[in-house]
């Protein structure tokens, strides 16, 4: 935007008494704030040259009122002065190493040449003289005995044994030469003897804002507090010493001041109780409102508020695409966007005044004209080129979505918005997982591009199309899940049929009008037919389906008949699916969904998602979904095979308990007996299991292609090979076993001495006795085995607790080390101080979400 | 656009001269490619350091949280998990899960005896870990015993060990020293020496090394694609070097730090890019290398490897407001102040601080509409319809 400065640089330095004193509206001496009518008392800590904050006032400095008066500087005079509590440690040195009476430094003429090698580095060029010089008794130059220097932190000085006031010290730093305080980093533009104020400012009142309900002061802020309890001890201070109060008094309230001037820097020094408020409270000083989370930086300055937001819980919806959004009515009419009347949309924008969909426009000249029921008809005529008009928001805007934690780009994506009935935002499940939302009471905001450049950028870059790859890995994140995976299974299915009016329903709802033949007999269409229809007619493609990998894991080797039977081996020939189903493999690199996101145009995906889901949702409901009890029932042979395989395991496992016992147990290389023995029980508990787990997989999957069987359309067994949900594990645990528990490292093993449970035979290493549960989901486990169940389970709970909280520090330190880095034109990333961190980024340029699995693009793929 | 890399024209080349394709397709073909390989460029003003930190930081919650050990896994326990990450990016000193593995030279074992025993003579032993000094302050004597499980956990000849720590034990304070029995050997001191003298010289001699390599606590004997490696606990380099009968050209370490130190930063940052890559990839997290990459160049480009903390890579930056809204915000203001430092608004985050455009992405480049321009464009424009 023209008309707006850009600040080039700030340079950060130490104010000098004189510069504190130039800038000062008013020197404040009073320690009072308003008088009984709540005007600031002259002189006060609320002086008006302060500024003014509240209304109706006007500022004796620049005379502006409160909305234009920026706050102004007073000061405020010490009686003696005090140590700045946080330069204490430069001063330190400088007193180490020079003479108190002659303010020489101690070290001999001969020697002053080495002294520039530790120029500007204070620490070591005072260890450097020191160390020198301790050898000397006394001042080379002077011959005046040589103190020793201590320092009470945070500003206590001492000069062998005694102490050394301020006052003292200032008079000794102003002996010392300017050509030996450079060696020190000082120069015209910093001296030391600034770091002893005599002169303290005081911030603008604008900066302490007092908290007044309905114009009547109820507290004042914390850094006034402070500021009142300088003023008055400094007062205090003065009167004693005019009065000729004893030199004991007189240190005892100079101690206060500078108690008082440490805590206003802050409050939480080492060494210094902090300053409380009178209900006890810490007071929030100057370091305080700075540093941490809830303080200015990270508060206030990397986080701003903004407008144009608005946030709800978000619901799921398939009628609005992947890309759009569904807002309420009332989100709608309440933000607003810009749009600025040209030629080319002057009858829109006409149409949205006729319909009360401009709030008000803005004339070329800056005014503001607001839309009423009169004057529509006059607007409407009169309205030409080059208005802005501030309307509410319609289908098709643009706007950011977003939800926190904001871990990665894709949580904050652009959307198309749709306005619909209703309270919540509607999104379509499918663009859930980038934004990591479920709908368990989630919400989330949108933001409206508030300019031209904003919106296009949201049209260019941000938009969920553009986001299906993930950059992280260069593979897709927005996909199908779930429902849609188990119902495109479900479609694609080899004997899914449907008539001719299922057919018709189907394909008109994606927008398809001529039918095409059927493929089946009776006049019916096969699922297949129906899924052809959303492909794109150029597309070839092969590979194997989850089913595939299964069987090949079953039988060893998966031939042709299998993939006969099975359908299990995915291939389209110009947009025509042959064989195999739509399963989660589609989904991965190489596979359905990634070569549409990246050989067809931005806007494609979207489109098939909108259809896809269309046509599952059709097939779903028509055929169905549930789950039957029967599905998790076994055959009585394998019931019996089960439970000799456990009761095969007690043995085997009590013959390793009684070798460990005996200690005859043959060692593990490298592993102790007890090693050894943990792993021995883990193995055989884990063997026994994946043996069970294998003997499931098989029965239930020839179920599945057992026409003879009730359950041959085992649904858990379905979306399993599907990959929509649910592993054969989650089968196993309900029908086969649970088996060992694990926490941490491997058996629980802390509970009472030598046993797990109180429950349990005192010094037993059976399986039984260290978590193993033989029970399973179906029959139920027994009290114990349910109980050692949940410790695993508490474990899970407590670690995911914990890493969110590790890694969510490793997140923010990665993120500030590397924010800088910003690949140049020429393909090079450097630092914000230029600095070369890679020649060509990632060697090869090539940006990680187009690069295949991480590798060079493979550009012979077409 | 872009040239083309030479190993990829020499690539097109060698297809088209297989399928036989004329100059003209050949051509046409290297057209294609190189619009493709432009298209997958990177965009010059992408963020993406930011980008390689969200990448690596947005599947942290998916990492586990410990050190798991697998059922029956014959492995050390190497450092897995957040854990492992945090240890890496931190650029500590030390590693709290060093370990190596080490190939074997072809031939030089012939059976897996002598494998094992070769594993178990790489430990470190000290006195200390094979027997125990029995202190008797009356007479003050000193004997050590044996242990003789562990002698034969770690199959060592008995004979020779007592020899080797009768010849490495030598005291000032020892006037006499009996020949080794079965047992153990007997030292007897000085009638004078005090007390204290006999506890510390023990606490010495238990630290005295005996056999293997310094760091390494054990030894594991393992398969990797049918050929047997050994997996160790503790981490020595330049000592495991020395050793003939290692395939030192592939044996590797993951402590970092020990990389840098024997063969220098490249190495260093291909280490930090393996090990987080690897740790990543055994909890099932892909992320692409570039994202590692880019954050291990960072952590080594000044020739030392600097840590991702408050006193590496952020602390040092020149831009005191980036400093500042890390960590330590007082500590780099008032060091700002005292140094006189200029904040020149070069950065991301500093340019947020005082609400101005970034300069990275869209707020990099200058474009602006020219209403008078485009006002001319659209009549060249509707006088060239026209004319049509």
């Amino acid at each position: 935007m023209s008309g707006v400065k850009k600040i080039k640089s700030i340079e950060f330095n130490i104010l000098s008494p004189e510069v504190i004193r130039k800038m000062s509206g008013v020197e404040i001496s009073r320690s009072d704030t308003y008088d009984k009518d709540g005007y600031p008392i002259e002189r006060g800590v609320m002086d008006l040259h302060l500024g003014v904050i509240s209304p109706g006032l006007r500022c004796k400095t620049c005379g502006h009122g409160m909305k234009d008066c920026p706050g102004h500087f007073g000061h405020i005079e010490l009686t003696r002065p005090v140590m700045h509590p946080k330069f204490t440690e430069k001063i330190y040195p400088i007193l180490q190493s020079s003479c108190k009476e002659c303010g020489k430094l101690l070290i001999e003429d001969e020697n002053r040449t080495e002294l520039m090698r530790y120029a500007q580095d204070p620490d070591k060029l005072a260890k450097f003289i020191i160390d020198t010089s301790k050898t000397l008794k006394k001042c080379p130059h002077c011959q005046a005995e040589i103190s020793k220097v201590s320092l009470d932190k945070p500003t206590n000085f001492f000069v062998d044994g005694e102490r050394l006031y301020p006052s003292d010290i200032l008079d000794w730093i102003l002996k010392i030469e300017d050509k030996d305080l450079f060696l020190f980093g000082y120069s015209e533009k910093l001296k030391p003897q600034w770091f002893i104020l005599n002169v303290l400012p005081v911030p603008p009142v604008s900066m302490r804002p007092s908290l007044s309900l309905e114009n009547v002061v109820t507290a004042e802020n914390d850094l006034t507090h402070m500021l009142l309890n300088i003023v008055r001890i400094n007062s205090r201070l003065h009167e004693n010493m005019n009065a000729g109060a004893p030199q004991i008094i007189i240190e005892d309230l100079w101690d206060l001041l500078q108690y008082n001037v440490t805590t206003y820097f802050d409050n939480n020094t080492a060494g210094v109780p902090p300053a409380k408020h009178r209900s006890g409270r810490a007071l929030n000083t100057l370091a305080q409102r700075l540093k941490g989370k809830k303080g200015r930086f990270r508060y206030n300055l990397i986080g701003k508020r903004v407008n144009s937001a608005s946030r709800s819980t978000i619901s799921p919806s398939t009628e609005v695409a992947i890309d759009e959004l569904g807002i309420p009515q009332e989100v709608a009419d309440t933000l607003t966007v810009s749009e600025r009347v040209t030629s080319w949309n002057i009858s829109k924008i006409k149409d949205f005044i006729m319909q009360d969909k401009v709030k008000y426009l803005i004339s070329k000249n800056n005014r503001k004209r607001m839309i009423t029921e009169s004057n529509r008809q006059e607007i409407i005529d009169a309205l030409e080129e080059g208005t802005i008009a501030k309307r509410k928001m319609v289908d098709g805007d643009l706007v950011i979505f977003n939800r926190q934690p904001t871990l990665h780009r894709s949580s904050i994506m652009g959307h198309k918005v749709k306005v619909l009935p209703g309270k919540t935002f509607r999104l379509n499940p499918i663009s859930c997982a980038p934004y990591n939302a479920d709908f368990d009471g989630d919400e989330m905001q949108i933001h409206a591009p508030q300019s031209e450049s904003s919106i296009a950028e949201i049209k260019n870059l941000l938009m969920v199309n553009n986001h299906v790859l993930s950059i992280r890995h260069g593979k897709p994140i927005i996909t199908p899940t779930e429902d849609l995976i188990s119902g495109g299974f479900l479609l694609t299915k080899q004997d899914t049929e449907f008539t001719k009016k299922e057919a018709m329903e189907m394909l008109y709802s994606i927008g398809v009008t001529e039918l095409p033949a059927a493929d089946r007999g009776r006049g019916l269409y096969s699922g297949k037919l129906i899924f052809s229809q959303i492909l794109p007619n150029d597309l070839n493609l092969e590979y194997e389906n989850k089913m595939y990998t299964i069987i090949k894991k079953i039988k060893g080797k998966v031939t042709k008949k299998d993939i006969e039977k099975y359908d299990c081996y995915f291939k389209i020939e110009k947009g025509k699916l042959v064989s195999g189903v739509f399963d989660e493999r589609a989904t991965s690199p190489k596979n359905l969904i990634d070569v549409i996101v990246r050989h067809y145009p931005t806007d494609f995906i979207s489109e098939f998602y909108y259809k896809l889901s269309k046509l599952v949702f059709y097939a779903l409901s028509k055929k169905g979904l549930t789950i039957a009890l029967d599905e998790y029932k076994t055959t009585k042979e394998l019931q019996v095979e089960i439970d000799q395989k456990i009761k095969e395991l007690i043995v085997s496992t009590n013959a390793i308990v009684k070798k460990y016992e005996n200690k005859t147990l043959p060692l593990v290389s490298g592993k102790n007996l007890d090693e050894t023995f943990e792993i021995e029980m883990m193995t055989a508990a884990s063997n026994v299991k994946d043996y069970i787990s294998d003997k499931i997989l098989l029965e239930k999957f020839n179920d599945m292609y057992d026409d003879r069987k009730v359950s041959n359309n085992n649904t858990t067994m379905l979306s399993s090979v599907g990959g929509s949900r649910g592993k054969v594990l989650n089968v196993v645990n309900i029908i086969g076993l649970w088996g060992q528990v694990t926490v941490r490292t491997g058996r629980a093993k802390n509970g009472f001495k030598n046993r797990l449970l109180s429950s349990n035979v005192l010094g037993s290493n059976a399986l039984m006795d260290y978590g193993f549960v033989k029970n399973n989901f179906y029959n139920g486990m027994t009290p114990k085995e349910y109980f050692i169940h949940s410790i695993g389970g508490r474990q899970g709970e407590i670690d995911t607790g914990v890493s969110t909280k590790v890694s969510g520090y490793l997140y923010r330190r990665l993120s500030n080390a590397l924010k800088d880095l910003v690949v140049q034109d020429d393909l090079s990333v450097k630092t914000a101080d230029g600095q070369v961190i890679q020649f060509t980024y990632g060697d090869d340029g090539l940006s990680p979400d187009k690069a295949y699995l991480g590798k060079n693009i493979n550009f012979f793929h077409e | 656009m872009r040239e083309l890399p030479k190993l990829v024209l020499e690539r097109i080349e060698n297809y088209s001269k297989k399928k036989s394709f004329s100059d003209a397709k050949q051509k046409k073909l290297v057209e294609i490619v190189t619009r493709k390989y432009n298209d997958s460029l990177v965009t010059p003003g992408d963020a993406m350091g930011l980008i390689a930190a969200q990448s690596i930081g947005e599947p942290g919650t998916q990492l586990t949280l410990r050190t798991k050990h697998y059922a029956g896994s014959l492995e050390v326990s190497v450092g897995q998990g957040i854990q492992r990450v945090i240890e890496i990016v931190d650029g500590r000193l030390s590693s709290k899960f060093p370990s190596m593995k080490l190939y074997l030279k072809k031939d030089v074992f012939n059976t897996d005896k002598k494998i094992n025993k070769f594993a178990k003579s790489l430990i470190d032993i000290k006195v200390g870990a094979i027997g125990e000094f029995q202190e008797d302050f009356l007479n003050r004597t000193v004997s050590f015993v044996l242990d003789h499980e562990k002698i034969n956990e770690l199959d060592i000849d008995k004979e020779e060990v007592m020899t080797l720590i009768y010849d490495k034990i030598i005291d000032v304070y020892v006037s006499k020293r009996f020949t080794p029995n079965k047992n153990g050997i007997n030292f007897t001191f000085d009638k004078d020496t005090p007390l204290f003298n006999i506890r510390k010289a023990i606490i010495k001699w238990n630290k005295i090394p005996l056999f293997g390599i310094k760091n390494i606590e054990l030894t594991v004997v393992s398969e990797e694609n049918g050929e047997k490696v050994i997996i160790t606990k503790g981490s020595n380099l330049s000592e495991i070097l020395k050793v003939e009968e290692l395939d030192t050209q592939r044996s590797y370490t993951n402590d970092i730090l020990e990389v840098n130190k024997v063969f220098g930063i490249e190495a260093a940052r291909e280490s930090i890019i393996r090990e987080l890559y690897n740790t990543f990839d055994s909890n099932g997290i892909d992320i692409n290398k570039r994202h590692i990459a880019i954050l291990a160049d960072l952590m080594c480009f000044n020739g030392k490897v600097k840590g991702i903390v408050r006193t590496g890579i952020t602390g040092e930056k020149s831009s005191p407001f980036a400093r500042a809204s890390f960590e330590e915000t007082v500590k780099h203001i008032l060091s700002a102040a005292f140094d006189g430092e200029r904040e020149n608004f070069k950065g991301i985050i500093e340019n947020l601080i005082v609400g101005q455009p970034i300069l990275a992405g869209t707020g990099r480049v200058k474009l602006t509409l020219d209403p008078k321009n485009l006002k001319k464009m659209i009549k060249k424009q509707e006088s060239l319809i026209e004319d049509k």
